[in-house]
């Protein structure tokens, strides 16, 4: 999953994309509410963690222009203005969720989680298809007993779960799964796919990952 | 103890006042009239022993005086008189033999208290005189005396006396409820005012005091304390807003610190991942320490406690040291920085507090001039130092603004900590400290200059001008 986190104490932008990508995000980071608005024109985030008093352009213009521009992109908006005014005007711009600093890196990254679900209209955070299951709290996947899988191996399992059935392209995976700053390999994806491949369909008859030649990759049974 | 109050002081000075004017007045009033009475009753018992005299003659038979018979046997009077050889010339029933008591005094006619035959208090009067002489031979002197009863004076005295007593009492407690009636009505609007003021306390300071048609002696109080109470208002809001802003300014760094520590733990970390985190955490403290220290320097020259030491300073000397800690944030963001003041320019003035004025001005360039810009910093003319850089601009409405405490007139720059909003204020205090006046200009070219310059002759600029 990929997040924006746009926020200008530097300290706390440095500690939230750290810890955000040893949770197994990739995480873009920016202090200029201007610089937030080209990284969501550019790239497809799962959510914006918008911080709301911003050098320049504030936040919540940062989130009427997105809005206003289209985007659908989950924000949860994490700011020191605690009054209920500054909350409601938030939520009423568009805003998914508020949370109020200081807060708890645990609390972040469950309501991350929960905007994530929501993003791809799941409730359960078990997901399954046939008979693997992935936790996406505990950021596990079984297939009959547990499958150990890296953090890259696991972001790339845990997208596509959020759309079995579906094809997906090798863009979108990228885009979901990579920070702005990696550059983009061309078989990088291939060789996690193998991997992946590997982990979670050998020894079973049932084979859960298909690719499908110049389009991209499915998880689940193909349509 | 119950505090007195002030209408019970009035009335009770009042009640004292009017008692002793009163008593003395009463007493006065008594004692004439009592002398008034017993003169007349004096008056009264000598002309009727005089009439007795009137009776008695003599011839050359003797004497002769015949008593009239005694008409109030029950109170009677007495009356005897003798002839000078001492015998016995008349003597009233009502004595039954016995003698009365007679002055040895020599005058004609005397009166004297005594007690009457009967017991009863009386008043005695002794006349002298020739009697009417019928004969050829002259008789001798008589000596006439007549007590009479003074019972029905007594009692009209005491009658006196008492309505005196009960005339004193009722104007005392007359005068003692008029009083504190009509110091009750003088003190209200002084009680009104007690109310109002018993209402107000730390949540009510919006509250005015107002009294109709205060009397003189309150207006100027009323008007003192309504000052009193805007100042208080004042000062109350401000101190809120402080508090609330230095909670939300120390807050930023704290949930920096708090996410870095949070962020830290998820994992089992490597030593050079642990010792960036620390570095982290450090560099946070050190600019929450930046952030107390100004806001203490801030209560301390409230507090009037930052002493001065003069001392000659080198100016460009004082500069580059005041850049060296943004150096490398200014080279970061392709700012060049320019020190045009003279190697010899010599400033007498407390170093430590202009070192801190310039930091704070130096720091606000490095962090807020546009990136690819520049900072140049100059001396000359009225201004002791200027730092000037090339923009963004502040905005008219907002020059002086800045210079209030924790003013948020760009919300970003109040969530960095260090540059929330104190730096400035603190710099302008300190340099009215200095004798210095510290102002911002924004020029057309986008440019902005602070200038430090002189508004006392604490300090002094020698060498020549940048």
């Amino acid at each position: 999953m990929r997040v924006l986190v746009v926020e200008d104490y530097a300290p706390l932008r440095e500690s939230l994309r750290s810890g955000l990508i040893d949770s197994g995000y990739a995480v873009d980071a920016t202090a200029d509410g201007d610089e937030a608005l080209w990284y969501v024109q550019d790239s497809a985030y799962d959510v914006v963690i918008l911080d709301l008093m911003l050098p320049g352009m504030s936040g919540l213009e940062v989130l009427r222009r997105m809005r206003g521009a289209g985007h659908t992109v989950h924000v949860l908006v994490l700011t020191a203005r605690d009054s209920i005014a500054d909350r409601v005007a938030g939520l009423d711009l568009g805003a998914d969720d508020y949370m109020v600093k200081p807060f708890a890196f645990d609390e972040l990254r469950a309501r991350l989680r929960a905007l994530v679900r929501r993003r791809y209209d799941r409730r359960d955070p078990v997901i399954r298809i046939a008979d693997l299951e992935l936790d996406t709290v505990k950021r596990t996947a079984r297939r009959g007993g547990v499958i150990a899988l890296s953090a890259r191996e696991y972001a790339l399992l845990e997208y596509m779960a959020h759309r079995p059935g579906e094809v997906i392209t090798r863009d979108e995976l990228w885009d979901h799964v990579y920070d702005f700053a990696t550059e983009r390999g061309s078989n990088v994806l291939d060789v996690y796919i193998g991997y992946l491949r590997r982990k979670i369909d050998d020894g079973h008859a049932r084979k859960l990952i298909h690719t499908r030649r110049g389009l991209g990759y499915v998880l689940g049974d193909p349509p | 103890m119950r505090p007195r109050s002030l209408r019970g002081r009035v009335t009770a000075a009042v009640l004292v006042a009017v008692a002793l004017s009163l008593g003395a007045l009463a007493i006065a009033l008594f004692v004439g009239a009592r002398r008034a009475v017993w003169q007349q009753r004096d008056a009264g018992q000598l002309a009727r022993a005089r009439a007795f005299a009137a009776l008695a003659e003599h011839d050359d038979d003797g004497y002769e005086l015949e008593l009239p018979p005694d008409l109030t046997p029950d109170a009677p009077t007495y009356l005897e008189a003798w002839t000078a050889d001492g015998a016995v010339l008349a003597r009233s029933q009502a004595l039954a033999g016995r003698d009365l008591a007679r002055s040895t005094a020599g005058a004609v006619q005397v009166l004297w208290d005594g007690a009457l035959p009967d017991g009863r208090p009386g008043r005695l009067c002794q006349l002298r005189f020739m009697p009417r002489e019928e004969g050829a031979r002259p008789g001798g002197e008589v000596t006439l005396v007549l007590a009479e009863s003074t019972a029905d004076v007594d009692a009209a005295i005491a009658s006196v006396r008492t309505w005196f007593a009960i005339v004193f009492a009722c104007s005392l407690a007359l005068v003692a409820m008029t009083t504190a009636w009509l110091a009750g009505y003088s003190l209200r609007p002084l009680t009104a005012l007690t109310a109002q003021i018993a209402q107000i306390d730390d949540r009510r300071l919006a509250t005015r005091l107002a009294i109709d048609r205060p009397p003189v002696e309150l207006a100027v109080p009323v008007a003192k304390l309504n000052d009193l109470l805007a100042r208080l208002e004042a000062s109350f809001a401000r101190e809120r807003a402080l508090t609330a802003d230095v909670g939300h300014e120390l807050r930023t760094p704290l949930v920096g610190l708090r996410t870095l520590l949070e962020v830290t733990a998820l994992l089992d970390r490597t030593g050079p991942e642990y010792r960036t985190a620390i570095a982290g955490a450090l560099a946070i403290v050190v600019q929450l320490c930046a952030l107390v220290e100004n806001l203490l320097d801030l209560a301390r020259l409230d507090g009037g406690q930052l002493e001065l030491s003069q001392r000659d300073v080198p100016l460009r000397a004082l500069v580059d040291e005041c850049w060296r800690p943004y150096a490398d944030l200014a080279a970061g963001r392709a700012l060049r920085f320019d020190n045009r003041i003279p190697g010899d320019a010599i400033v007498t003035t407390d170093r430590e507090k202009l070192r801190v004025v310039v930091a704070n001005l130096l720091a606000n360039a490095a962090q807020y001039t546009s990136a690819g810009g520049w900072i140049a910093v100059a001396t000359g003319g009225d201004a002791v130092v200027d730092v000037i850089d090339s923009g963004p601009p502040i905005p008219p409405e907002h020059l002086d603004k800045i210079f209030d405490r924790l003013w948020r007139g760009d919300a970003g720059r109040s969530s960095t900590g260090v540059h929330c909003g104190i730096g400035l204020a603190l710099a302008r205090g300190l340099c009215a400290r200095l004798a210095l006046s510290l102002d911002a200009t924004s020029h057309p070219d986008g440019s902005v200059r602070f200038r430090i310059a002189r508004a006392g002759a604490l300090i002094m600029v020698s060498g020549s001008a940048g």
